[in-house]
């Protein structure tokens, strides 16, 4: 049974009782609210998620509730809370979503420190995982969304998830945050995905969010071996450019924007080094997205034909 | 005098191309190195060496410029401030 199936009563039902269990794949939440509007939300971005009983162990429990107070008269507000902690100011009621899955990222970034956290998106295809880096105002969240509707596997887009016993990449499938033109986009680009709700003029504009397919959820305890770093700068009017990039340079880019790479020590200079050596490297500038991918596409054919020759399937 | 590696076990290296990253123990911090920088410090990994020790070595894999022990005096300097290395009598 999917979280679709279960209705915006039944999300309701459970959003306000024992709570519902959300799977990412890497860590398991617990979510609770009775803020109005947020069920239908998280009916249609988190729809492929299976429906799981809300006991046993879970990552965290949070959710957003309404705040109390005059201003729930005037101009009604919304506070995160976590375990029992409000940790963020209130927030506009009519921001429910992108609230909670704010709050959710910040949850994974504070508290999930025996991975390695890369600031970056990841995606895979024929066993190969992509990693896209994300540098403020590269496109990657769009580059994802639209990689994702044209057969690649969404692992992450926030964060990329390394094991460091293996460096191996695990899926943490959330929504896909769209800001702005974006939306529109990957309305164009891809008119059968499935978006959610548009959240006009929040703290980082008009955002929407991108739901996880369904081939991704079915896969959220497979891991992805690192094939190709890849940093995409989009530019209206960009010609398409693959620049390889020394893996120095990955290296320091990569470990500069990670969450916790400055916590793990050793253990995160080994697993970021196994990653980057591991990967070709390269700077992708793009325009158009269909471009883009054809050019991804070219690029991890060819790995998984150089893995087959070497390695071939029995 | 003779130059050695902080904490040999826990300094970590990786080379890419004409790169090196160097792990350091001390700091936790990783740091860039250039070609002579990671041969000085691949010569430590094997022990203690003095500066003419680590010149011979790195002439070995290297064509080394006029006045190199000095370079590689003032890079042992760099090395120690950076808790990577440390000198004994």
């Amino acid at each position: 049974m999917r979280v679709a199936d279960l209705g915006a009563a039944g999300i309701r039902e459970r959003l306000a009782g024992p709570g519902l269990a959300l799977d990412f794949g890497f860590l398991r939440a617990r979510v609770r609210s009775d803020v109005p509007g947020l069920d239908e939300a998280i009916g249609r971005v988190y729809a492929e998620f299976a429906v799981e009983e809300a006991d046993g162990f879970f990552d965290a429990t949070a959710g957003v509730i309404r705040a109390r107070g005059l201003r729930r008269f005037v101009r009604p507000q919304i506070d995160f809370f976590v375990d029992g902690e409000l940790p963020f100011e209130p927030f506009p009621a009519d921001t429910h979503l992108p609230l909670l899955e704010w709050g959710l990222n910040w949850c994974i970034a504070q508290r999930s420190n025996t991975h390695l956290l890369l600031h970056a998106g990841v995606v895979e295809k024929h066993g190969l995982a992509v990693v896209l880096p994300a540098l403020p105002g590269s496109g990657k969240s769009t580059l994802v969304a639209a990689l994702c509707s044209r057969g690649y596997r969404l692992l992450s887009d926030e964060f990329g998830v390394v094991r460091l016993d293996d460096a191996m990449l695990l899926p943490l499938l959330k929504p896909v945050a769209l800001k702005e033109a974006s939306i529109d986009v990957i309305r164009k680009f891809a008119p059968e995905s499935a978006l959610g709700p548009v959240f006009p003029k929040t703290r980082k504009g008009d955002v929407a969010h991108f739901a996880p397919p369904a081939a991704a959820t079915a896969r959220r305890r497979e891991p992805a071996a690192p094939a190709l770093v890849l940093f995409p700068q989009f530019g209206m009017g960009e010609a398409l450019d693959l620049e390889p990039m020394p893996k120095s340079r990955a290296f320091a880019k990569v470990s500069a924007n990670s969450f916790n790479y400055g916590l793990l020590g050793r253990r995160a200079f080994d697993a970021l080094g196994r990653i980057v050596a591991a990967c070709d490297v390269y700077r992708l500038t793009y325009g158009d997205l269909g471009e883009a991918i054809g050019a991804i596409d070219e690029l991890v054919g060819a790995r998984a034909r150089h893995r087959d020759s070497v390695q071939p399937h029995l | 005098m003779r130059w050695q590696l902080v904490s040999p076990a826990e300094t970590a290296g990786l080379r890419f191309d004409d790169e090196a990253l160097v792990f350091n123990p001390s700091s936790w911090e990783t740091h860039f190195l250039n070609e002579s920088a990671a041969l000085v410090l691949d010569a430590l990994v094997a022990g203690p060496r003095s500066v003419d020790e680590i010149v011979a070595e790195v002439a070995d894999e290297v064509e080394i410029p006029e006045g190199f022990a000095g370079q590689v005096a003032a890079l042992l300097g760099q090395l120690e401030s950076l808790g990577l290395v440390a000198a004994r009598a």
